[in-house]
Protein backbone atom coordinates (compact mmCIF):
# COMPACT_ATOMS: atom_id res chain seq x y z
CA UNK A 1 0.00 0.00 0.00
CA UNK A 2 1.10 3.57 -0.56
CA UNK A 3 -0.30 4.97 2.68
CA UNK A 4 -0.65 2.96 5.89
CA UNK A 5 -3.11 4.49 8.33
CA UNK A 6 -2.58 3.37 11.91
CA UNK A 7 -5.06 3.09 14.77
CA UNK A 8 -3.47 2.45 18.20
CA UNK A 9 -4.88 -0.12 20.64
CA UNK A 10 -7.39 1.45 22.96
CA UNK A 11 -9.85 -1.08 24.36
CA UNK A 12 -8.86 -3.84 26.73
CA UNK A 13 -11.91 -5.49 28.28
CA UNK A 14 -14.79 -3.20 27.29
CA UNK A 15 -15.46 -4.01 23.65
CA UNK A 16 -19.04 -2.82 23.17
CA UNK A 17 -17.97 0.07 20.96
CA UNK A 18 -15.16 -1.60 19.05
CA UNK A 19 -15.60 -1.31 15.32
CA UNK A 20 -13.75 -0.31 12.15
CA UNK A 21 -12.18 3.16 12.59
CA UNK A 22 -14.43 5.50 10.62
CA UNK A 23 -12.05 8.46 10.53
CA UNK A 24 -9.31 6.37 8.92
CA UNK A 25 -11.81 4.75 6.55
CA UNK A 26 -12.81 8.21 5.36
CA UNK A 27 -9.14 8.91 4.63
CA UNK A 28 -8.74 5.67 2.66
CA UNK A 29 -11.76 6.63 0.60
CA UNK A 30 -10.44 10.16 -0.04
CA UNK A 31 -7.10 8.70 -1.13
CA UNK A 32 -8.81 6.09 -3.27
CA UNK A 33 -10.86 8.75 -5.01
CA UNK A 34 -7.63 10.16 -6.48
CA UNK A 35 -6.07 6.79 -7.22
CA UNK A 36 -3.85 6.50 -4.14
CA UNK A 37 -3.89 3.15 -2.36
CA UNK A 38 -4.32 3.55 1.38
CA UNK A 39 -4.90 0.78 3.91
CA UNK A 40 -5.57 0.58 7.62
CA UNK A 41 -3.55 -1.20 10.29
CA UNK A 42 -5.97 -1.30 13.19
CA UNK A 43 -4.13 -2.25 16.38
CA UNK A 44 -7.34 -1.68 18.32
CA UNK A 45 -8.60 -4.83 16.58
CA UNK A 46 -5.30 -6.67 16.27
CA UNK A 47 -4.67 -6.28 20.01
CA UNK A 48 -7.50 -8.79 20.50
CA UNK A 49 -6.82 -11.12 17.58
CA UNK A 50 -3.01 -11.29 17.70
CA UNK A 51 -1.96 -12.33 21.23
CA UNK A 52 1.73 -11.70 20.56
CA UNK A 53 1.00 -8.00 20.28
CA UNK A 54 0.01 -7.90 23.93
CA UNK A 55 3.42 -9.22 24.94
CA UNK A 56 5.80 -7.38 22.61
CA UNK A 57 3.64 -4.60 21.30
CA UNK A 58 6.10 -2.06 19.93
CA UNK A 59 8.41 -4.64 18.35
CA UNK A 60 5.63 -6.62 16.64
CA UNK A 61 3.64 -3.55 15.67
CA UNK A 62 6.67 -1.93 14.07
CA UNK A 63 7.46 -5.12 12.14
CA UNK A 64 3.90 -5.23 10.89
CA UNK A 65 3.95 -1.60 9.80
CA UNK A 66 7.27 -1.95 8.01
CA UNK A 67 5.97 -5.04 6.20
CA UNK A 68 3.38 -2.87 4.44
CA UNK A 69 6.20 -1.06 2.62
CA UNK A 70 4.17 2.10 2.75
CA UNK A 71 5.55 5.37 1.55
CA UNK A 72 3.56 7.32 4.12
CA UNK A 73 2.49 6.27 7.61
CA UNK A 74 -0.43 8.17 9.09
CA UNK A 75 -1.27 7.90 12.80
CA UNK A 76 -4.41 8.94 14.62
CA UNK A 77 -5.22 9.07 18.32
CA UNK A 78 -8.01 9.58 20.83
CA UNK A 79 -5.70 11.55 23.16
CA UNK A 80 -5.17 8.79 25.73
CA UNK A 81 -3.23 6.72 23.18
CA UNK A 82 -1.26 9.50 21.46
CA UNK A 83 2.09 8.39 22.92
CA UNK A 84 1.68 5.01 21.22
CA UNK A 85 1.28 6.71 17.86
CA UNK A 86 4.31 8.90 18.53
CA UNK A 87 6.46 5.93 19.53
CA UNK A 88 5.36 3.84 16.54
CA UNK A 89 6.11 6.77 14.24
CA UNK A 90 9.56 7.11 15.80
CA UNK A 91 10.34 3.43 15.33
CA UNK A 92 9.10 3.38 11.74
CA UNK A 93 11.16 6.44 10.91
CA UNK A 94 14.23 4.99 12.58
CA UNK A 95 13.94 1.74 10.63
CA UNK A 96 13.02 3.42 7.35
CA UNK A 97 14.19 7.06 7.20
CA UNK A 98 12.70 7.45 3.71
CA UNK A 99 9.19 6.82 5.04
CA UNK A 100 7.13 9.91 5.76
CA UNK A 101 5.15 10.15 8.97
CA UNK A 102 2.01 12.18 9.46
CA UNK A 103 -0.36 12.62 12.39
CA UNK A 104 -4.02 13.63 12.48
CA UNK A 105 -7.23 13.51 14.51
CA UNK A 106 -8.56 15.87 17.14
CA UNK A 107 -5.77 15.56 19.69
CA UNK A 108 -2.81 15.83 17.34
CA UNK A 109 -4.63 18.54 15.46
CA UNK A 110 -4.80 20.63 18.63
CA UNK A 111 -1.03 20.17 19.04
CA UNK A 112 -0.16 20.77 15.39
CA UNK A 113 2.31 23.55 16.08
CA UNK A 114 4.22 21.87 18.88
CA UNK A 115 4.57 18.31 17.68
CA UNK A 116 7.05 18.74 14.81
CA UNK A 117 9.21 20.82 17.13
CA UNK A 118 9.11 18.35 20.03
CA UNK A 119 9.14 15.16 17.96
CA UNK A 120 11.30 15.70 14.88
CA UNK A 121 10.55 12.29 13.39
CA UNK A 122 7.03 13.53 12.64
CA UNK A 123 7.00 15.08 9.19
CA UNK A 124 3.57 16.69 9.30
CA UNK A 125 0.51 17.15 11.45
CA UNK A 126 -2.68 17.60 9.47
CA UNK A 127 -5.03 19.85 11.41
CA UNK A 128 -8.79 19.46 11.53
CA UNK A 129 -10.55 17.31 8.92
CA UNK A 130 -7.84 15.27 7.26
CA UNK A 131 -9.16 14.07 3.91
CA UNK A 132 -7.85 16.93 1.79
CA UNK A 133 -4.69 17.41 3.80
CA UNK A 134 -3.63 13.80 3.51
CA UNK A 135 -4.09 13.70 -0.24
CA UNK A 136 -2.16 16.97 -0.63
CA UNK A 137 0.62 15.63 1.57
CA UNK A 138 0.81 12.40 -0.45
CA UNK A 139 1.17 14.30 -3.71
CA UNK A 140 3.75 16.61 -2.12
CA UNK A 141 5.71 13.48 -1.13
CA UNK A 142 5.71 12.33 -4.73
CA UNK A 143 3.15 9.55 -4.38
CA UNK A 144 1.86 8.72 -7.85
CA UNK A 145 -1.77 7.74 -8.45
CA UNK A 146 -2.20 4.21 -9.68
CA UNK A 147 -4.60 3.03 -12.33
CA UNK A 148 -7.74 1.51 -11.01
CA UNK A 149 -11.16 2.38 -9.81
CA UNK A 150 -11.76 4.38 -6.67
CA UNK A 151 -13.26 2.75 -3.60
CA UNK A 152 -16.93 2.00 -4.06
CA UNK A 153 -17.84 3.02 -0.53
CA UNK A 154 -16.39 3.98 2.82
CA UNK A 155 -16.45 0.40 4.06
CA UNK A 156 -15.53 -1.49 0.91
CA UNK A 157 -12.70 -3.88 1.51
CA UNK A 158 -13.17 -3.99 5.29
CA UNK A 159 -13.29 -7.48 6.81
CA UNK A 160 -16.30 -6.82 9.02
CA UNK A 161 -16.41 -10.33 10.41
CA UNK A 162 -13.06 -9.80 12.10
CA UNK A 163 -14.58 -6.95 14.05
CA UNK A 164 -17.81 -8.77 14.74
CA UNK A 165 -15.86 -11.73 16.11
CA UNK A 166 -14.45 -9.40 18.77
CA UNK A 167 -17.58 -7.31 19.30
CA UNK A 168 -20.69 -9.50 19.03
CA UNK A 169 -22.90 -6.41 18.92
CA UNK A 170 -21.85 -6.28 15.26
CA UNK A 171 -21.53 -2.53 15.49
CA UNK A 172 -20.19 -0.03 12.97
CA UNK A 173 -19.69 3.72 13.01
CA UNK A 174 -21.25 6.04 10.42
CA UNK A 175 -21.77 9.79 10.21
CA UNK A 176 -24.26 12.21 8.72
CA UNK A 177 -22.68 15.52 9.78
CA UNK A 178 -19.67 17.04 11.54
CA UNK A 179 -19.39 19.74 14.18
CA UNK A 180 -21.60 20.96 17.02
CA UNK A 181 -23.80 24.02 17.44
CA UNK A 182 -22.46 24.51 20.97
CA UNK A 183 -19.02 25.78 21.96
CA UNK A 184 -18.40 24.19 25.34
CA UNK A 185 -15.05 25.25 26.78
CA UNK A 186 -13.77 21.73 27.51
CA UNK A 187 -14.59 20.16 24.15
CA UNK A 188 -12.33 19.52 21.17
CA UNK A 189 -15.18 19.81 18.69
CA UNK A 190 -15.42 23.64 18.33
CA UNK A 191 -11.74 23.90 17.44
CA UNK A 192 -11.67 20.84 15.24
CA UNK A 193 -14.82 21.69 13.30
CA UNK A 194 -15.08 25.49 13.21
CA UNK A 195 -17.64 25.09 10.42
CA UNK A 196 -20.42 22.53 10.63
CA UNK A 197 -20.94 20.36 7.60
CA UNK A 198 -23.73 18.02 6.57
CA UNK A 199 -22.91 14.91 4.59
CA UNK A 200 -24.91 13.27 1.84
CA UNK A 201 -27.83 11.32 3.30
CA UNK A 202 -28.15 9.05 0.28
CA UNK A 203 -24.52 8.03 0.70
CA UNK A 204 -25.18 7.28 4.36
CA UNK A 205 -28.10 5.06 3.43
CA UNK A 206 -26.05 3.30 0.74
CA UNK A 207 -23.25 2.65 3.22
CA UNK A 208 -25.73 1.27 5.73
CA UNK A 209 -27.27 -1.07 3.15
CA UNK A 210 -23.80 -2.40 2.43
CA UNK A 211 -23.04 -2.76 6.13
CA UNK A 212 -26.33 -4.52 6.83
CA UNK A 213 -25.64 -6.94 3.98
CA UNK A 214 -22.20 -7.46 5.51
CA UNK A 215 -23.72 -8.59 8.80
CA UNK A 216 -23.92 -5.38 10.84
CA UNK A 217 -26.78 -5.19 13.36
CA UNK A 218 -26.22 -1.85 14.99
CA UNK A 219 -24.63 1.46 14.07
CA UNK A 220 -23.29 4.41 15.99
CA UNK A 221 -24.08 7.70 14.29
CA UNK A 222 -20.97 9.52 15.47
CA UNK A 223 -22.03 13.07 14.52
CA UNK A 224 -20.84 15.43 17.28
CA UNK A 225 -24.46 16.40 17.84
CA UNK A 226 -27.12 14.60 15.82
CA UNK A 227 -29.66 17.28 16.78
CA UNK A 228 -27.70 20.32 15.64
CA UNK A 229 -30.62 21.11 13.37
CA UNK A 230 -33.90 19.39 14.05
CA UNK A 231 -35.16 19.52 10.47
CA UNK A 232 -32.03 17.91 9.17
CA UNK A 233 -32.18 15.21 11.86
CA UNK A 234 -35.80 14.50 11.01
CA UNK A 235 -34.77 14.18 7.37
CA UNK A 236 -32.08 11.65 8.26
CA UNK A 237 -34.52 9.72 10.46
CA UNK A 238 -37.11 9.65 7.67
CA UNK A 239 -34.54 8.26 5.26
CA UNK A 240 -33.51 5.61 7.78
CA UNK A 241 -37.10 4.64 8.45
CA UNK A 242 -37.91 4.45 4.74
CA UNK A 243 -34.89 2.24 4.14
CA UNK A 244 -36.30 -0.41 6.54
CA UNK A 245 -32.92 -1.97 7.17
CA UNK A 246 -33.73 -3.59 10.52
CA UNK A 247 -30.72 -1.92 12.12
CA UNK A 248 -30.69 -0.33 15.55
CA UNK A 249 -28.53 2.67 16.30
CA UNK A 250 -27.40 5.22 18.84
CA UNK A 251 -26.02 8.73 18.60
CA UNK A 252 -24.79 11.81 20.43
CA UNK A 253 -27.38 14.53 21.01
CA UNK A 254 -27.63 17.55 23.28
CA UNK A 255 -30.24 17.60 26.00
CA UNK A 256 -32.10 20.81 25.06
CA UNK A 257 -32.60 19.52 21.52
CA UNK A 258 -34.23 16.25 22.63
CA UNK A 259 -37.71 17.48 21.75
CA UNK A 260 -40.74 15.20 21.53
CA UNK A 261 -40.74 15.54 17.74
CA UNK A 262 -37.08 14.63 17.43
CA UNK A 263 -37.31 11.72 19.86
CA UNK A 264 -40.34 10.25 18.10
CA UNK A 265 -38.58 10.48 14.74
CA UNK A 266 -35.45 8.87 16.16
CA UNK A 267 -37.46 6.03 17.69
CA UNK A 268 -39.26 5.44 14.39
CA UNK A 269 -35.89 5.22 12.68
CA UNK A 270 -34.55 2.52 15.02
CA UNK A 271 -32.67 4.58 17.60
CA UNK A 272 -32.36 2.66 20.86
CA UNK A 273 -29.89 4.80 22.81
CA UNK A 274 -28.64 8.35 22.97
CA UNK A 275 -25.54 9.74 24.61
CA UNK A 276 -26.10 13.18 26.05
CA UNK A 277 -23.51 15.23 27.87
CA UNK A 278 -25.21 17.07 30.68
CA UNK A 279 -21.70 17.64 32.01
CA UNK A 280 -22.08 20.85 34.00
CA UNK A 281 -24.13 20.86 37.20
CA UNK A 282 -23.83 23.85 39.53
CA UNK A 283 -23.22 27.50 38.80
CA UNK A 284 -19.41 27.43 38.85
CA UNK A 285 -19.28 24.45 36.50
CA UNK A 286 -21.88 25.85 34.14
CA UNK A 287 -20.02 29.14 33.88
CA UNK A 288 -16.56 27.57 33.56
CA UNK A 289 -17.59 24.91 31.03
CA UNK A 290 -19.84 27.23 29.06
CA UNK A 291 -22.66 24.71 29.25
CA UNK A 292 -26.00 25.27 30.91
CA UNK A 293 -28.11 22.26 30.03
CA UNK A 294 -29.02 21.15 33.56
CA UNK A 295 -31.15 24.15 34.40
CA UNK A 296 -33.38 22.07 36.62
CA UNK A 297 -33.55 18.45 37.62
CA UNK A 298 -37.21 18.46 36.56
CA UNK A 299 -36.28 19.46 33.03
CA UNK A 300 -33.54 16.82 32.79
CA UNK A 301 -35.96 14.26 34.20
CA UNK A 302 -38.57 15.12 31.58
CA UNK A 303 -36.07 14.56 28.80
CA UNK A 304 -34.94 11.25 30.27
CA UNK A 305 -38.51 10.04 30.62
CA UNK A 306 -39.33 11.19 27.10
CA UNK A 307 -36.51 9.08 25.70
CA UNK A 308 -37.33 6.04 27.79
CA UNK A 309 -41.02 6.28 26.89
CA UNK A 310 -39.99 5.85 23.27
CA UNK A 311 -37.58 2.98 23.81
CA UNK A 312 -34.44 5.12 23.71
CA UNK A 313 -32.08 4.62 26.65
CA UNK A 314 -30.21 7.84 27.43
CA UNK A 315 -26.67 7.82 28.74
CA UNK A 316 -26.14 11.02 30.69
CA UNK A 317 -22.53 12.10 31.12
CA UNK A 318 -21.42 14.35 33.97
CA UNK A 319 -18.12 16.14 34.49
CA UNK A 320 -16.61 16.07 37.96
CA UNK A 321 -13.59 18.05 39.12
CA UNK A 322 -11.37 17.41 42.15
CA UNK A 323 -11.96 19.49 45.31
CA UNK A 324 -9.33 22.20 44.80
CA UNK A 325 -10.35 22.87 41.20
CA UNK A 326 -12.63 25.93 40.83
CA UNK A 327 -15.48 23.58 39.87
CA UNK A 328 -14.70 21.04 42.59
CA UNK A 329 -17.37 22.41 44.92
CA UNK A 330 -20.02 21.26 42.42
CA UNK A 331 -18.93 17.62 42.34
CA UNK A 332 -21.22 16.42 45.14
CA UNK A 333 -24.22 18.06 43.51
CA UNK A 334 -23.15 16.62 40.17
CA UNK A 335 -22.99 13.05 41.43
CA UNK A 336 -26.39 13.44 43.05
CA UNK A 337 -27.74 14.58 39.69
CA UNK A 338 -26.23 11.45 38.17
CA UNK A 339 -27.96 9.32 40.79
CA UNK A 340 -31.27 11.00 39.97
CA UNK A 341 -30.73 10.13 36.30
CA UNK A 342 -29.97 6.52 37.22
CA UNK A 343 -33.12 6.25 39.32
CA UNK A 344 -35.15 7.34 36.33
CA UNK A 345 -33.58 4.60 34.23
CA UNK A 346 -30.80 6.41 32.40
CA UNK A 347 -27.28 5.14 32.09
CA UNK A 348 -24.64 7.49 33.44
CA UNK A 349 -21.01 8.41 32.98
CA UNK A 350 -18.88 10.19 35.56
CA UNK A 351 -16.01 11.80 33.70
CA UNK A 352 -13.17 13.40 35.56
CA UNK A 353 -12.52 16.80 34.03
CA UNK A 354 -9.89 16.56 31.29
CA UNK A 355 -8.19 19.76 30.19
CA UNK A 356 -7.53 19.10 26.52
CA UNK A 357 -4.71 21.19 25.05
CA UNK A 358 -5.90 24.06 22.91
CA UNK A 359 -9.41 24.14 24.32
CA UNK A 360 -10.73 27.32 25.90
CA UNK A 361 -10.82 25.55 29.25
CA UNK A 362 -7.13 24.63 29.11
CA UNK A 363 -6.12 28.06 27.82
CA UNK A 364 -8.03 29.85 30.59
CA UNK A 365 -6.89 27.48 33.30
CA UNK A 366 -3.24 28.42 33.61
CA UNK A 367 -2.85 25.58 36.09
CA UNK A 368 0.50 23.78 35.90
CA UNK A 369 0.22 20.07 35.21
CA UNK A 370 2.42 17.20 36.30
CA UNK A 371 2.91 13.70 34.99
CA UNK A 372 0.55 11.20 36.63
CA UNK A 373 -0.75 7.97 35.13
CA UNK A 374 -2.91 6.95 38.09
CA UNK A 375 -6.14 7.91 36.38
CA UNK A 376 -5.41 5.78 33.32
CA UNK A 377 -4.50 2.80 35.47
CA UNK A 378 -7.55 3.03 37.72
CA UNK A 379 -10.30 4.82 35.82
CA UNK A 380 -9.88 3.65 32.25
CA UNK A 381 -10.05 0.30 30.55
CA UNK A 382 -6.63 0.72 29.05
CA UNK A 383 -4.22 -1.87 27.67
CA UNK A 384 -0.86 -1.84 29.44
CA UNK A 385 0.76 -0.14 26.47
CA UNK A 386 -1.66 2.76 26.88
CA UNK A 387 -1.11 3.06 30.62
CA UNK A 388 2.68 3.37 30.24
CA UNK A 389 3.59 6.74 28.77
CA UNK A 390 7.23 7.84 28.98
CA UNK A 391 6.53 10.83 26.74
CA UNK A 392 4.18 12.31 29.34
CA UNK A 393 6.91 12.23 31.96
CA UNK A 394 8.80 14.77 29.83
CA UNK A 395 5.94 16.92 28.49
CA UNK A 396 2.89 16.22 30.64
CA UNK A 397 0.95 19.18 29.24
CA UNK A 398 0.64 17.33 25.90
CA UNK A 399 -0.94 14.25 27.49
CA UNK A 400 -4.10 15.19 29.39
CA UNK A 401 -4.92 11.66 30.48
CA UNK A 402 -1.43 11.09 31.83
CA UNK A 403 -1.20 14.27 33.87
CA UNK A 404 -2.92 15.95 36.81
CA UNK A 405 -3.73 19.54 37.62
CA UNK A 406 -4.13 19.17 41.40
CA UNK A 407 -1.74 17.75 44.03
CA UNK A 408 -0.92 14.06 43.86
CA UNK A 409 -2.79 12.81 46.92
CA UNK A 410 -5.89 14.82 46.08
CA UNK A 411 -5.80 13.43 42.55
CA UNK A 412 -5.45 9.81 43.63
CA UNK A 413 -8.17 10.10 46.24
CA UNK A 414 -10.49 11.73 43.73
CA UNK A 415 -9.87 9.20 40.97
CA UNK A 416 -10.70 6.39 43.38
CA UNK A 417 -13.76 8.13 44.76
CA UNK A 418 -15.17 8.64 41.27
CA UNK A 419 -14.45 5.00 40.39
CA UNK A 420 -16.25 3.87 43.54
CA UNK A 421 -19.21 6.19 43.06
CA UNK A 422 -19.69 4.98 39.49
CA UNK A 423 -19.83 1.42 40.80
CA UNK A 424 -22.26 2.23 43.60
CA UNK A 425 -24.53 4.40 41.46
CA UNK A 426 -25.07 1.38 39.22
CA UNK A 427 -24.81 -1.56 41.61
CA UNK A 428 -26.39 0.03 44.70
CA UNK A 429 -28.72 2.55 43.09
CA UNK A 430 -31.67 1.68 45.29
CA UNK A 431 -29.84 1.94 48.59
CA UNK A 432 -28.34 5.31 47.74
CA UNK A 433 -31.61 6.66 46.39
CA UNK A 434 -33.50 5.49 49.46
CA UNK A 435 -31.10 7.36 51.63
CA UNK A 436 -31.49 10.58 49.72
CA UNK A 437 -35.25 10.23 49.63
CA UNK A 438 -35.45 10.08 53.39
CA UNK A 439 -34.64 13.76 53.57
CA UNK A 440 -31.67 13.02 55.76
CA UNK A 441 -28.76 15.09 54.51
CA UNK A 442 -26.38 12.60 52.98
CA UNK A 443 -23.28 13.19 50.92
CA UNK A 444 -22.07 10.65 48.41
CA UNK A 445 -18.35 11.39 48.32
CA UNK A 446 -17.90 10.53 52.03
CA UNK A 447 -19.58 7.20 51.35
CA UNK A 448 -16.97 6.48 48.69
CA UNK A 449 -14.22 7.53 51.08
CA UNK A 450 -15.41 5.08 53.70
CA UNK A 451 -15.66 2.23 51.18
CA UNK A 452 -12.16 2.95 49.95
CA UNK A 453 -10.76 3.07 53.48
CA UNK A 454 -12.10 -0.43 53.89
CA UNK A 455 -10.45 -1.89 50.79
CA UNK A 456 -7.28 0.17 50.34
CA UNK A 457 -5.72 1.48 47.16
CA UNK A 458 -7.66 0.31 44.10
CA UNK A 459 -4.44 -0.07 42.16
CA UNK A 460 -3.51 -3.02 44.36
CA UNK A 461 -6.65 -4.88 43.31
CA UNK A 462 -6.82 -6.68 40.00
CA UNK A 463 -8.53 -4.57 37.33
CA UNK A 464 -11.44 -6.96 37.00
CA UNK A 465 -12.00 -7.21 40.75
CA UNK A 466 -12.19 -3.56 41.74
CA UNK A 467 -15.90 -2.95 41.33
CA UNK A 468 -16.76 -6.20 43.13
CA UNK A 469 -14.48 -5.19 46.01
CA UNK A 470 -16.23 -1.84 46.27
CA UNK A 471 -19.67 -3.43 46.43
CA UNK A 472 -18.57 -5.99 49.00
CA UNK A 473 -17.09 -3.26 51.16
CA UNK A 474 -20.21 -1.15 50.79
CA UNK A 475 -22.40 -4.05 51.84
CA UNK A 476 -20.17 -5.09 54.71
CA UNK A 477 -20.27 -1.81 56.53
CA UNK A 478 -23.44 -0.12 57.44
CA UNK A 479 -22.37 3.04 55.73
CA UNK A 480 -25.74 4.55 55.19
CA UNK A 481 -26.49 4.62 58.88
CA UNK A 482 -23.12 6.02 59.74
CA UNK A 483 -22.82 8.85 57.31
CA UNK A 484 -25.12 11.76 57.83
CA UNK A 485 -23.69 15.12 57.08
CA UNK B 1 -34.66 12.49 44.15
CA UNK B 2 -37.12 10.82 41.75
CA UNK B 3 -39.20 8.08 43.33
CA UNK B 4 -40.56 6.34 40.27
CA UNK B 5 -38.51 3.20 40.13
CA UNK B 6 -37.15 0.58 42.44
CA UNK B 7 -34.90 -2.38 41.91
CA UNK B 8 -32.57 -0.44 39.68
CA UNK B 9 -29.41 -2.13 40.93
CA UNK B 10 -27.37 -3.70 38.16
CA UNK B 11 -25.18 -6.75 38.90
CA UNK B 12 -21.64 -5.55 39.38
CA UNK B 13 -20.32 -8.03 36.84
CA UNK B 14 -22.31 -6.21 34.17
CA UNK B 15 -20.45 -2.96 34.73
CA UNK B 16 -17.64 -1.88 32.43
CA UNK B 17 -14.07 -2.13 33.66
CA UNK B 18 -13.38 1.47 32.72
CA UNK B 19 -15.76 4.36 32.92
CA UNK B 20 -14.11 7.18 31.08
CA UNK B 21 -13.38 5.62 27.76
CA UNK B 22 -14.95 7.17 24.74
CA UNK B 23 -17.24 4.20 24.50
CA UNK B 24 -20.73 4.59 25.82
CA UNK B 25 -21.66 2.45 28.77
CA UNK B 26 -24.19 0.05 27.42
CA UNK B 27 -27.23 -0.80 29.42
CA UNK B 28 -26.65 -4.09 31.15
CA UNK B 29 -30.28 -4.90 30.62
CA UNK B 30 -29.99 -4.21 26.92
CA UNK B 31 -26.91 -6.40 26.82
CA UNK B 32 -28.74 -9.19 28.59
CA UNK B 33 -31.67 -8.88 26.26
CA UNK B 34 -29.43 -8.98 23.21
CA UNK B 35 -27.75 -12.08 24.52
CA UNK B 36 -31.07 -13.79 25.10
CA UNK B 37 -30.76 -13.77 28.87
CA UNK B 38 -33.53 -13.09 31.32
CA UNK B 39 -34.23 -9.38 31.18
CA UNK B 40 -34.25 -7.24 34.26
CA UNK B 41 -37.49 -7.81 36.19
CA UNK B 42 -38.37 -4.15 36.11
CA UNK B 43 -37.64 -3.67 32.45
CA UNK B 44 -40.36 -1.50 31.05
CA UNK B 45 -42.09 -2.80 28.00
CA UNK B 46 -41.09 -0.75 25.01
CA UNK B 47 -43.95 1.37 23.86
CA UNK B 48 -45.01 1.65 20.31
CA UNK B 49 -43.08 4.63 19.00
CA UNK B 50 -46.15 5.50 16.98
CA UNK B 51 -47.90 6.37 20.20
CA UNK B 52 -45.91 9.10 21.92
CA UNK B 53 -46.85 9.82 25.48
CA UNK B 54 -49.56 12.41 25.76
CA UNK B 55 -48.79 15.35 28.01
Amino acid sequence: MQIALVNPPRSNHDLAELGPPLGLLNLTRAAGDVGIEAGIVDFNLLWHTTPDLQIHFYERATELLLSTNARIYGFTSMAVDSHVSLELARRVKEANPRARTVLGGTHFSALAERIPHEYPWVDRVIPREGEGGLVDFAFACGVQPRAGSPKASTYSGVDLEQYFSVNPRRMVDVESARGCRFKCSFCYSPGHYPQRTSLDISRLIADLHELRDGGAKHFFLVDDNFLNEEERAIEVCAALEAASMDLTWHCYATLPQLSPRAVVAMAHAGCVAVFTGIDAVGKDSQRTYGKRFANSSEDSGRKIRLCLDHGIVPTCAFLVAPPSHPCGADSEQTVKAALSARVLGANIRLNILTQYPGTRLASDSGQPVEFDDYRVRVGLDAPAVIASNDYAAVLPELFPFHSRYVPSKEWRDFVQQVHCLFTLLYARTDELADRLQQDRPTKLFPIATQVLEEIGDLLRIDTLGRRQAEVIAFDSINILDQIAV
Amino acid sequence: MPKERKDMNIPVEKLPVGQENIAIVVSARATAAREGQTPHPNKKKRKDPNQPKQR
